[in-house]
């Protein structure tokens, strides 16, 4: 059975992350990365930090192994941010492992154990060439029973579009307009992978090849996109991309030492499903998404409805339109029209990824989850800079493993 | 429950020998492809073996451009959740000269043969 509050209260009391790029940091290790968001981190704390404050560490890495050869990661990462003897835990939930990370500082501080802990995560993805990647990224799938038959991991969200499109009768044009929206976001964000919109990418690369569009859509459309795991072509998927971020939390009754604007975390769910998506009857949903929302929404006592600013993960368009369904903002089926009406815009119903979303913001796996309470974190005390959402009250982060055998999710008020 | 039974290895070795083994729980009778230890639905311990007969329809596909390296040679081939008669998934290599099947249509299983493996398989009917 799970409570329907802690113990203890936590807020978020400083955030920090590098900017998520493919070139920007190919000199540059994990250790490094993650120690540049972690020292960001405590000098955004209004009244200010040192990161030997912190009781412990709570770090989401999902492939070290692979990617860097490197294992111990989170011994390594005490180390390098410099807070022995405090005790420092690697948690791995494929594309989730920061959200889990983040959850698990939660409960260690709702526990009575630590007062202040620092949660995160980092991926240096740019180690491998593509096809290396391919194979890592399928290793959060099941390797013997659905990557041996051939699935990568984008085939496998291709495999949910598949069925959706089947099922509610959506169309390509509505992954689309996902991708172009993200950008649009993306093109505010200072942090963002990709800081241009779509016909901006339009433009360069049809430049580069002696092509021009008229719009985004004949550009979507073009060679120039071409076809990753059909029907998702390259502007469906996010980028393989290198960063970190970091997060500080404390117990509510010692944030005020820190600052006088906490965000509180007052929701936090996670849910599991099965590791094939082959084993579920239905696939266009993530049952996860749904029970890890409802809980967090129960522990907030609020309504899917009360949500003004989400951090939903889209590794893949459709990812985005089912994940705006799966936690309550859209009826099934309904998620698609809904963002083409303009309902997920950083004006609409709810913003939907107003920092440019994984599509647009990059993806460093093992980052991911925590960079979304950055988002969270600027946009609930107003500084999200030009891809803030006005008054915005409550905000979201929803972080998904694999094709949703994890999911992490959490509530924030300002 | 011999330890040896319900695992991988016996997937693999059904895969092998041409056949599609998963395994039934003498509890509640649900049966489980690829074979499990234990019950997913009544937590039952007791299983025995089922072979399924690999007829089935596609649930979902997708023609596989950015391709494992292990597939390469492959591309762009076809993927698939296939949901099999006796009412449970899997997935598979869609036989279908790397182009999209229809959601829906009925396929059967097929196993190819390499050198270290047998890679389950389903070819429309």
């Amino acid at each position: 059975m799970i409570a329907l509050s802690l113990h203890r209260k936590v807020s978020v009391i400083g955030a920090g992350m590098t900017r998520f790029h493919h070139k920007l940091h190919l000199e540059k290790q994990g250790r490094e990365l993650f120690t540049e968001a972690a020292l960001e981190a405590a000098e955004s704390v209004d009244n200010g930090f040192t990161l030997k404050e912190a009781d412990a560490l709570y770090l989401g890495y999902f492939s070290s192994d692979m990617f860097e050869g490197q294992a111990h990661i989170s011994a390594l990462m005490a180390d390098w941010i410099g807070i022995n003897p405090k005790p420092a835990v690697r948690v791995e939930g494929a594309c989730a492992s920061s959200g889990m990370a983040v959850n698990m500082g939660v409960l260690a501080i709702a526990s009575g154990l630590y007062d202040v802990v620092v949660v995160g995560g980092v991926e240096k993805m740019r180690t491998l060439d593509t096809s290396k990647v391919t194979d890592t990224l399928a290793m959060a799938a099941d390797v013997s029973y659905e990557v041996a038959m051939g699935f990568t991991f984008p085939g496998l969200y291709a495999a949910i579009a598949s069925a959706y499109f089947n099922k509610y009768g959506s169309t390509w044009e509505q992954l689309a307009n996902i991708s172009i929206k993200n950008h649009e976001n993306g093109a505010l964000n200072k942090k963002a992978h990709y800081q241009e919109t779509i016909m901006d990418i339009a433009k360069k690369l049809g430049e580069r090849k002696q092509m021009s569009f008229s719009d985004e859509m004949e550009f979507l459309n073009s060679a120039l996109n071409p076809m990753v795991a059909s029907p998702l072509r390259l502007f469906d998927c996010c980028p393989i991309s290198d960063g970190a971020a970091a997060v500080i939390l404390a117990a509510d009754d010692v944030a005020k030492k820190y600052t006088d604007t906490p965000v509180k975390i007052v929701g936090i769910g996670q849910a599991s499903d099965t590791m094939a998506l082959h084993d579920r009857e239905d696939i266009t949903a993530l049952m996860a998404s749904r029970v890890a929302s409802r809980n967090a929404y129960d522990m907030a006592g609020i309504k899917a409805k009360d949500v003004s600013v989400a951090c939903v993960h889209d590794c893949f368009t459709i990812a985005e339109i089912v994940a705006t369904e799966d936690l309550g903002f859209f009826p099934k089926g309904q998620g698609g029209k809904a963002a083409m009406e303009g309902r997920t815009g950083l004006d609409g119903d709810v913003a939907v990824n107003a920092d440019g979303g994984l599509k647009a913001k990059g993806h460093p796996v093992g980052a991911t989850g925590a960079a979304m309470v950055y988002d969270i974190f600027k946009q609930l005390r107003g500084e999200a800079g030009d891809h803030q959402v006005a008054d915005a009250e409550v905000g979201i982060a929803h972080n998904v493993g694999a094709a949703g055998a994890t999911v992490t999710m959490q509530v924030y008020r300002r | 429950m011999k330890m040896t039974e319900h695992t991988v290895k016996s997937f693999m070795e059904g895969l092998a020998n041409e056949t599609l083994k998963g395994s039934k729980c003498t509890n509640c009778s649900k049966l489980m492809l690829p074979p499990r230890p234990i019950c997913p639905s009544c937590g039952g311990k007791e299983m025995e073996s089922h072979e399924f007969n690999g007829e089935g329809t596609v649930k979902a596909c997708s023609v596989i451009h950015i391709a494992l390296t292990r597939f390469q040679d492959m591309r762009p081939h076809c993927v698939g959740i296939v949901w099999l008669k006796e009412g449970v998934g899997v997935s598979g290599l869609i036989l279908s000269d790397g182009k999209e099947v229809e959601v829906g249509s009925k396929v059967e299983a097929v196993f190819l043969k390499e050198e270290d493996r047998t890679v389950l398989a389903f070819k429309p009917v």
